[in-house]
């Protein structure tokens, strides 16, 4: 089975997600997923915020708007959604598939094909919703708290106010800024889904491969497609991929 | 009363047994039965095996000897999830009727609730598979070497399960799928002496 027809698969049959047991999972991989990676995001968020102002103040010798200018460039756009996804593959990312491929190893993956449960409706579906609703909650998190802490600590240490700040903010920052966060985390959320269900349930292979391999070629392979997707979507929206090597014509 | 399908009669409420010569052979009975293969091992019992798969139109449950759990469920999710997955009722019917299959074995289901399955004894976990298949309300019943690696007295439980699953639903039919002689199925057709009969 290739990444494309598993992902179309899931799309044709989200209406899985009514059956009670399968929003049981739904829910049990939200747990798992985004609370795992919210409790470790915190004091990171606020690290690249503060690192982010501090830069460009020090190094930069930047006024206050261009501080929150690159704040806003950089984390919400760029660094906020790709940090947040980087900490889903690692944190939660590697522990689905690990959990998937011991499922596997236990025959409890043919055990739920001999009670007539399909494994792309029980298991496949509520992950990959799962890891797409969780990847935006935690990136909105980040962002959150990158900026707020990023605004705050330039308050502390530069001649600006915080209300100065703030309104920089809110006149660089838009409605715009917060669809593409939400589009691209969620497309990077099911990447990360398709990508551990695919290596952890040995669904495309036509030998599966053991617990170890596959939790590594879980997490390679989500990176990847994540950076991949990054380029794609930065050439989609602003025409500019490869830092402006490639420019749409 | 019996099922007549292209030729072939499968009585309602037949109990049978078969004595499979390796671990591989039964897990393709049951892969078969369970409608994943296409065809059952090829030998003298597969005539009779795509007779019973036939009669039972595709409604199987399998009672597996482990119980066939998930780990990430509770004792009392996995007992109803086939039939909880099955069902689209949003007041979950399955567990209502869990309850009173596991009253009527004699088990406290609150007991089950919260309990990982890595806790459960051998006989506990085949308990709740049994219950589990049983709430699926299949037309054949696969009983995966159920008494198998048990002590007399669990081996009197189990059989006490099977009675009640005849005597709750006489017309369903039963196999039983072993790697050894059972006694405590010695009572059921020997599915190979009755394709010799025919």
């Amino acid at each position: 089975m290739s990444y494309l027809a598993l992902a179309r698969d899931v799309s044709l049959n989200l209406g899985a997600l009514a059956r009670p047991p399968v929003r049981d999972v739904l829910v049990r991989q939200i747990e798992r997923t985004g609370a795992a990676t919210l409790s470790a995001m915190v004091l990171r968020a606020a690290g690249i915020g503060t690192l982010i102002i501090a830069y460009t103040t020090y190094v930069l010798a930047a006024d206050a708007a261009l501080a929150v200018r690159i704040l806003v460039w950089a984390v919400l756009r760029e660094i906020g959604p790709l940090f947040a996804v980087v900490m889903l593959v690692l944190r939660s990312g590697s522990a689905v598939a690990a959990e998937f491929a011991l499922m596997r190893e236990r025959g409890e993956l043919q055990r739920l094909a001999m009670m007539g449960i399909s494994v792309r409706d029980y298991v496949v579906v509520p992950t990959v919703v799962a890891m797409a609703l969780s990847n935006v909650v935690v990136t909105f998190y980040f962002q959150f708290l990158a900026v707020g802490g990023g605004i705050l600590l330039s308050a502390l240490m530069m001649d600006v106010s915080l209300d100065e700040l703030t309104e920089h903010f809110f006149a660089l920052a838009s409605l715009w800024d917060v669809v593409y966060t939400l589009v691209k985390s969620a497309g990077f959320g099911v990447l990360v889904g398709l990508v551990v269900s695919m290596h952890g349930l040995g669904l495309g292979a036509r030998k599966p491969v053991a617990l170890p391999e596959a939790v590594s070629r879980s997490v390679m392979q989500s990176l990847v497609a994540v950076m991949a997707f990054n380029a794609v979507f930065a050439y989609l929206v602003f025409g500019v991929l490869l830092f402006g090597i490639v420019r749409a014509p | 009363m019996s099922a007549a399908l292209g030729g072939a009669v499968v009585p309602l409420g037949a109990r049978y047994r078969l004595l499979a010569p390796a671990r591989p052979y039964r897990d393709a009975v049951l892969r078969y039965l369970a409608g994943l293969d296409a065809e059952p091992p090829q030998d003298g019992a597969a005539p009779k095996l795509r007779e019973l798969r036939q009669a039972a139109g595709g409604r199987v449950a399998i009672a597996f000897e482990d119980g066939g759990l998930l780990q990430w469920l509770d004792a009392w999710q996995n007992a109803i999830l086939p039939a909880d997955f099955h069902a689209l009722e949003k007041l979950r019917p399955a567990r209502r009727r869990a309850r009173g299959i596991f009253a009527a074995l004699g088990h406290d289901p609150d007991v089950l609730a919260g309990r990982p399955v890595g806790g459960l004894s051998l006989l506990e976990s085949r308990l709740v598979g049994f219950v589990k298949a049983m709430l699926m309300e299949a037309d054949l019943l696969v009983l995966d070497g159920l008494h198998e690696r048990l002590g007399p007295e669990e081996q009197q439980q189990v059989s006490g399960w099977i009675r009640l699953f005849r005597d709750r639903y006489p017309l369903r039919r039963l196999l039983y799928v072993g790697l050894h002689e059972e006694p405590a199925v010695a009572e059921f057709d020997d599915l190979r002496d009755d394709l010799r009969r025919a």
